[in-house]
């Protein structure tokens, strides 16, 4: 009993032995090729319930709102809206500022995929003269969004304002910002193909 | 031997030759078997207003991009962009270095020397051999695009203008085997005016453009014959917009300070950068390089019809129409709230 009780304690311990990690030689190395990738498939919110900066009033009224709400409901909408991120970005020193506004909405795919890939055929020809690796995004075949939105505008000023309070109540009755257009984006999307990038010189 | 491995893949030195061969640092992509289709979403464009200040909501349908042959996008299939010798690319070069393609086939410098320029540009054109016709039995067009017959694309989007209840108007544009080669788009900072510039060139070449006014498959909009009295085809169609000439006449894209957009092509001559007025000899060398050298505007449609082309069904047949060697001496276009 006790024989068999420390053989197989002998056998666990020879057994790592078999599994050790062994050094390759080169010719073993040089043969390897790459055969990683990652798959990605998930899902990215952005803002989807409103950013941290502005909390949403009850009107779509500004001149009902605090210093600390703000609505992106379009002008004229009866209910307000969350707004989602703002980016703005000033192209001359003096001057006023491009604005990526109210960015939100929940977009997921399903299958993107990222690996480096050696083409040298195909391409109608042209695949053989290149030959050399290129980094592959495998785009996903559905690409869903919910609620997406954005606006594009122009703005006096980085940070809005609202220009309907007084600047005592935490508004800025200068401020100006100019929507040029908005959209919304809801449902599918198919994308399919390859994007191959590699180095130029 | 792992030792031995590692000694194999040491970092090499490179010598001065090699060195100097490798310059700008930029990228390369193509787009291998692309399929666009957003006829499953809802795409709705708003903040345009109507007269009386309401929004007019655009709503964004049958939106799609494929190989050609595609039958207004009824028969989608996955095309190749670009090519591997001849990509899109985004690169950091100097001004001196990028070139652009004049009207009479000669590479010319358009931008500033000693800049530091951000070009993302579309596949080249070839002047020389290798050249592809960029509209296909349309030799007018030129044969120096660099993409293939099988490189083109089909594409469309319908746009229904919502502009008031019960009534919408609607345009839908179905473009087929488009390419747009030698299109570009160069940014850089200019110093003295203190803001961003560029220069920006826009090739469309296509074999038929298509402008609908109905959605297919609607009341008087069903059958082949009603959609096409509902139609504008543009025919073997190109059209090469240039704007900016970025040694003296760069593209300002601009806010201004009370938030307004503003996009300008300063006079090249009269004004330096910095504001100060140009002596007479150094106007004169301006004006004779921006004539010679500046990239004009074409816009050439072989053929132009409305509906069925014949007057006998209520069509309209226009021929030959186009613009060429526009350029444009001073534009400024600026945003005002209504």
């Amino acid at each position: 009993m006790i024989s068999k009780v420390w053989l197989a304690i002998s056998a666990l311990l020879a057994m790592p032995a078999f599994a050790e990690m062994q050094a390759l030689d080169d010719d073993t190395l040089s043969s390897m090729n790459g055969q990683g990738g990652v798959y990605l498939s998930g899902e990215f919110s952005i803002n989807k319930d409103g950013g941290v900066l502005w909390s949403k009033p009850v009107s779509n009224n500004p001149s009902t709102w605090t210093a600390s709400q703000r609505s992106c409901a379009n002008a004229g909408a009866t209910t307000p809206e969350n707004c989602g991120m703002r980016v703005a970005i000033r192209s001359e020193a003096d001057g006023g500022w491009y604005v990526l506004d109210n960015l939100k909405g929940v977009f997921s795919f399903e299958g993107l995929t990222l690996r480096t890939r050696t083409i040298n055929s195909g391409f109608n020809g042209d695949g053989a003269a290149f030959n050399q690796d290129v980094l592959e995004f495998g785009l996903p075949n559905e690409v869903k969004f919910k609620d997406g939105s954005f606006a594009f505008g122009v703005a006096n000023q980085g940070g809005w304002q609202n220009k309907s309070l007084s600047v005592a109540n935490g508004g800025n009755p200068s401020y100006q910002q100019t929507n040029i257009f908005s959209a919304k984006i809801d449902g599918t999307i198919r994308m399919q193909g390859n994007v191959l990038i590699f180095p130029q010189n | 031997m792992l030792l031995s491995g590692a000694a194999q893949a040491e970092l090499q030195a490179l010598d001065d030759q090699e060195l100097s061969a490798v310059q700008g640092a930029g990228f390369g992509f193509v787009l291998d078997g692309i399929l666009l289709d957003a006829s499953g979403a809802t795409i709705t464009v708003n903040d345009i207003n109507n007269a009386s200040g309401q929004n007019v909501p655009i709503s964004v349908k049958e939106f799609y991009l494929g190989a050609t042959g595609s039958n207004k996008g009824a028969n989608l299939n996955p095309v190749n962009i670009g090519r591997l010798d001849h990509p899109f690319e985004i690169t950091l070069a100097k001004g001196e270095t990028l070139r652009t393609l004049r009207d009479d086939g000669q590479w010319v410098q358009t931008t500033p020397s000693n800049v530091s320029v951000l070009e993302f540009k579309f596949p080249e054109r070839l002047t020389g051999a290798g050249g592809q016709a960029c509209i296909s039995g349309y030799a007018a067009a030129g044969s120096n695009c660099s993409s293939r017959a099988s490189e083109r694309v089909d594409l469309g989007i319908r746009f229904d203008f919502q502009v008031a209840a019960g009534r919408t108007d609607i345009i839908n544009l179905d473009f087929s085997e488009l390419v747009m080669d030698g299109s570009y788009l160069r940014l850089w900072g200019d110093d003295p005016r203190g803001q961003l510039v560029g220069e920006a060139r826009v090739n469309l070449f296509a074999k038929s453009l298509q402008l609908m006014s109905c959605a297919a498959g609607t009341a008087n909009c069903t059958s082949a014959q009603e959609q096409t009295a509902r139609t504008l085809t543009l025919s073997n169609a190109f059209a090469n917009i240039s704007l900016g000439y970025g040694k003296s006449q760069p593209l300002l894209f601009d806010v201004s300070s009370n938030g307004q957009f503003v996009l300008e092509l300063p006079n090249p001559v009269t004004r330096a950068a910095n504001g100060s007025a140009r002596p007479a000899a150094e106007r004169n060398t301006i004006a004779s390089d921006f004539y010679a050298n500046a990239p004009r505007t074409n816009i050439v449609i072989d053929n132009l019809k409305a509906g069925t082309g014949s007057f006998s069904t209520g069509g309209y047949n226009f021929g030959y129409n186009a613009i060429q060697g526009l350029s444009i001496n001073y534009l400024k276009v600026t945003s005002r709230d209504l």
